[in-house]
């Protein structure tokens, strides 16, 4: 990566999760929207160690939109508190970089400017050049180099992605957010990415967390798994460690029993969640279960 | 079949304007006799279409000239309005306070006539030209105020977002993401508050005596040449809807881009 090295501090082991102090600490977070008698995210309790690829899966309309948003520092909880490096997280900072659902790209600039205007703003000391020459790094590195100087509407929305995914990257944050990045792509494109997403990962060694409803992006791209109760008041179930060796194929994946039992454990705490809102009628103590509900865990 | 479609649709647009002028002739053969013909119009005001640019005095000159003179002042009036209308709008778009502060008086002076506005300009300025200026900008100016702030509220948020997360100033926030982001609505106003200065000018040079497509109806009126009207009219309707192409033109473009 060219450019300075400002966050050499970081260990090379990150790859093994747990060991090095948390990055990001959530402790018992609520967020509810005035109007609403039911918070969005209740009890959200969690800690994510630097260099972790974590996934947070759960159903479309559990709040993980408005998780990303707490994590950003776009929106703040109700009640408990987030640390991000130690620090109370309390404003948007381009040390955590966010991919938005819908791209948001600017649809005025062309994908070079798009990018370009985020690392002026993550490396205000850097001149027009340097700042131009570091953006078309990252408009390379996603693969984009022939639509460097088109605008977002002139691209498909696989290129969309790249260039959102590009932006963030170029401002060399310590957290990567992504939220539902590839939900609006069709399953071809979607695969690539993915691919892409774990290639790039493994390059940047960055600490990511993505929310999806896809179990098996989940457990493809991730470190850790946390499982999202369904909405109102959702919450965090065990979360399960992935330590399937990289890179990852998708076609022997589907193979391997690790990746089975993760895939059933998630399943069966998302439809145990459903089972369970049947039985009593109603979603009243349905968040609170999951996490009493012992959950079958891979080893290692 | 397809191109005797396409024959009738470029024909109908001339069978409007024939049946308009049959209606026309009809009219001032029978119950308005003041009325001039068709015919009669078009002998009496040739010259003045054939020969845009002559010129014999300060009311009597071609067609193309004293559009030309209005055209002038509407662009003036027009600016002004736009250079007053366009921050204001950011403004309000931008503070709840100035919003609340300032809406229901915006609400109130919006609907006001050029022709209430004109003496007030001439009580302020003493001279009917600034008075004709002042009067175009007041009344051309609250579609450009009101599609700014319209605009401003309405940017996506994802927009606003994305400088959260990159932490532009305020400064930066304004001219990165919401002037940029705005720009449609922006020149949507533009074009409306176009029409308006153009509609307004009429009655700012009736009341002033300006020279001009309004000024030469008022005067050929009180000359009796009921023709010229018919001329002044049909000039007006004319440059008034190319002005509206030519907006609609750049506001296209600024959507696209």
């Amino acid at each position: 990566m060219p450019g300075d090295t400002q966050h050499d501090e970081r260990s090379p082991s990150v790859s093994l999760p747990g060991t090095l102090p948390p990055l990001l600490e959530l402790h018992e977070v609520e967020k509810s929207f005035p109007g609403r008698t039911k918070p969005v995210l209740t009890r959200l309790s969690v800690s994510i160690p630097e260099g972790q690829f974590a996934t947070i899966v759960g159903c479309s309309g559990a709040g993980k939109t408005t998780l990303i948003s707490l994590l950003a520092g776009l929106t703040t909880p109700n009640r408990g508190e987030i640390r991000f490096a130690g620090r109370p997280l309390t404003e948007p900072d381009p040390e955590r970089a966010v991919v938005f659902q819908n791209y948001s790209l600017l649809p005025w600039l062309t994908v070079l400017e798009n990018v370009a205007l985020a690392v002026a703003a993550a490396f205000p000391e850097r001149n027009r050049r340097a700042v131009k020459d570091y953006a078309q790094y990252f408009v390379d590195l996603v693969k984009l180099t022939p639509a460097t100087n088109k605008r977002p509407r002139e691209l498909s929305g696989g290129m969309r992605q790249r260039v959102a995914l590009a932006r963030a990257l170029a401002m060399e944050p310590r957290l990567l957010l992504l939220d539902e990045p590839l939900s609006a792509l069709d399953a071809l494109t979607r695969a690539t990415l993915q691919d892409e997403l774990a290639r790039i990962w493994s390059e940047a060694k960055t600490t990511v967390i993505m929310v999806t409803n896809d179990i098996d992006e989940a457990i493809f791209l991730a470190d850790r798994v946390y499982p999202l109760t369904r909405g109102p008041a959702a919450t965090l179930g065990q979360p399960i460690d992935i330590s399937l060796p990289r890179p990852r194929s998708r076609q022997r994946l589907s193979l391997v029993p690790e990746y089975q039992r993760a895939r059933q454990a998630i399943v069966r705490f998302l439809e145990g969640e459903k089972y369970s809102e049947q039985e009593t009628g109603s979603t009243a103590e349905a968040p609170l279960q999951p996490l009493l509900r012992p959950v079958l865990k891979p080893e290692g | 079949m397809v191109d005797a479609r396409r024959l009738m649709d470029r024909l109908l647009p001339f069978v409007g304007v024939g049946v308009i002028i049959v209606l026309w002739a009809a009219l001032s053969a029978t119950v308005a006799p003041d009325l001039p013909s068709p015919l009669r119009s078009w002998e009496e005001s040739k010259r003045y279409i054939l020969e845009p640019f002559f010129k014999e005095g300060e009311m009597n000159q071609g067609i193309g000239r004293l559009a030309l003179y209005s055209l002038t002042r509407v662009a003036q009036g027009y600016l002004l309005a736009i250079a007053l209308g366009t921050p204001l709008g950011f403004l309000l778009g931008l503070s709840r306070g100035f919003t609340q502060a300032f809406d229901p008086l915006i609400q109130i002076l919006r609907p006001i006539s050029p022709l209430a506005w004109l003496p007030l300009g001439l009580i302020l300025f003493q001279r009917s030209e600034p008075a004709a200026l002042f009067t175009i900008a007041v009344c051309a100016m609250w579609p450009t105020v009101i599609n700014t702030a319209v605009g401003v509220r309405n940017i996506n948020q994802d927009y606003l977002n994305v400088g959260r997360v990159l932490r532009l100033s305020r400064w930066q926030m304004l001219t990165k993401i919401i002037i940029p982001a705005t720009i449609p609505y922006l020149f949507t106003g533009y074009r409306l508050s176009l029409g308006i200065a153009w509609l307004v000018i009429v009655a700012a040079e009736m009341l002033t005596g300006a020279v001009g497509v309004g000024g030469f109806l008022w005067q050929e009126y009180n000359s009796l040449v009921y023709s010229h009207i018919i001329l002044a009219i049909i000039t007006i309707g004319l440059i008034g809807y190319l002005l509206d192409r030519l907006m609609s033109i750049a506001e296209l473009r600024f959507q696209r881009s």
